[in-house]
């Protein structure tokens, strides 16, 4: 895998013709721009044609990135970008059964409450705004830092600090609320 | 039960995060030991935290995403039609041509433009048809009029798609 040293020799080398050298960029950012992709799209076969595009196209402005921010920052913001149009293209489409799994955390909690939870939790984060919904689920992705979130979503580190604390505090509350009608069904 | 300030609260999400210096640890561990209140919105915060922790990971893309990413690399997606800038160029040269026939319709050009429209005059089969059909009388300055109404509505409709929107959506954080 390509250093953060060798990048920039390495797009330069692109750039000036050895094209065959971005399959390595690709092969290292493929995840993280499927990733963005997918928690802006929630649909598999989607996000991999919007990836696959944002790709695409940073290739063809590769010669306008001029190496004042990382690599990475850049590309995600064209992922960003990119998911967005297919989002909006797309407006109406249903969240596939697939994209619902949801992986539980260690905790003190027996199995089926903690699976009771995280649906709860999942529920909740339906109801948060889009973009606090996103920058909560970026922030929690470890490879992506509030800077990177920020600058991803084309808003200030700050306004993303907001949004994360807020979503949450309403996911939190939501929960509260979900558990006591649960406890009165009961 | 005493009541969390947002302040509070703040705080909790910070030390939930690692974010919080000895100090403010100590003083914060220490309000947590007294406040009941305190104690069970940390609990409530840390069981969100540790639920989206826990979903939180990088996904894998199919396993020929380089190879198709390669394969299509001449093939650069195509923009939406209308670009701000397009939309804007559209926007200006509707309403040049609304100008332009305001203009002519002021300087009468269209004054003498008038007729009647006789559907009876129509080369339609007239068995099935048993009362005798209408004619109408149309005046060009009305159908001028109604072309710049919806031209300018069109403009407008354009200028809302393709500037207004996207400017607004990003301003209030791209509300997708």
């Amino acid at each position: 895998m390509i250093t953060l040293q060798e990048e920039n020799p390495l797009i330069s080398r692109i750039v000036a013709g050895e094209r065959h050298l971005y399959a390595e960029l690709v092969d290292k950012y493929k995840s993280y721009a499927y990733t963005i992709a997918l928690k802006i799209l929630t649909n598999r076969p989607e996000a991999e044609e919007a990836a696959q595009d944002a790709f695409i196209k940073a290739f063809h402005y590769l010669k306008n990135f001029k190496g004042e921010s990382k690599f990475s920052t850049w590309l995600y913001r064209i992922v960003f970008n990119t998911a967005i149009s297919y989002k909006r293209k797309n407006r109406y489409q249903f969240q596939s059964l697939e994209n619902s799994i949801i992986e539980y955390p260690v905790g003190a909690d027996t199995q089926a409450e903690k699976d009771d939870k995280a649906v709860f939790i999942a529920k909740a984060l339906e109801k948060l705004n889009a973009a606090d919904k996103l920058a909560i689920q970026l922030f929690y992705i470890k490879e992506f830092s509030l800077e990177e979130v920020a600058d991803m979503m084309g808003q200030q580190e700050n306004t993303i600090k907001v949004r994360i604390h807020r979503a949450r505090q309403r996911l939190a509350d939501e929960l509260k609320k979900i558990l006591k009608e649960e406890a009165l069904t009961l | 039960m005493e009541r969390i300030t947002e302040q509070q609260e703040h705080r909790l999400l910070h030390y939930l995060d690692g974010q919080l210096g000895t100090e403010e640890v100590q003083m914060l561990e220490e309000e947590l030991r007294t406040q009941t209140a305190l104690r069970t919105r940390l609990e409530e915060l840390r069981l969100v935290h540790q639920v989206l922790k826990g979903k939180a990971r990088l996904e894998q893309p199919s396993k020929k995403f380089t190879e198709l990413v390669m394969q299509n690399l001449d093939h650069l997606p195509q923009p939406g039609l209308l670009s701000p800038k397009n939309g804007l160029l559209l926007m200006c040269g509707m309403l040049v041509a609304v100008g332009a026939l305001s203009f002519l319709l002021g300087s009468g050009v269209f004054d003498n433009m008038s007729g009647v429209v006789n559907l009876e005059q129509l080369p339609v089969n007239k068995n099935f048809i048993k009362n005798p059909l209408p004619a109408f009388a149309i005046n060009g300055k009305w159908v001028i009029n109604g072309i710049m109404v919806l031209g300018m509505g069109l403009a407008f409709v354009v200028l809302d798609r393709t500037v207004l929107k996207p400017f607004f959506e990003r301003r209030s954080g791209m509300g997708f």
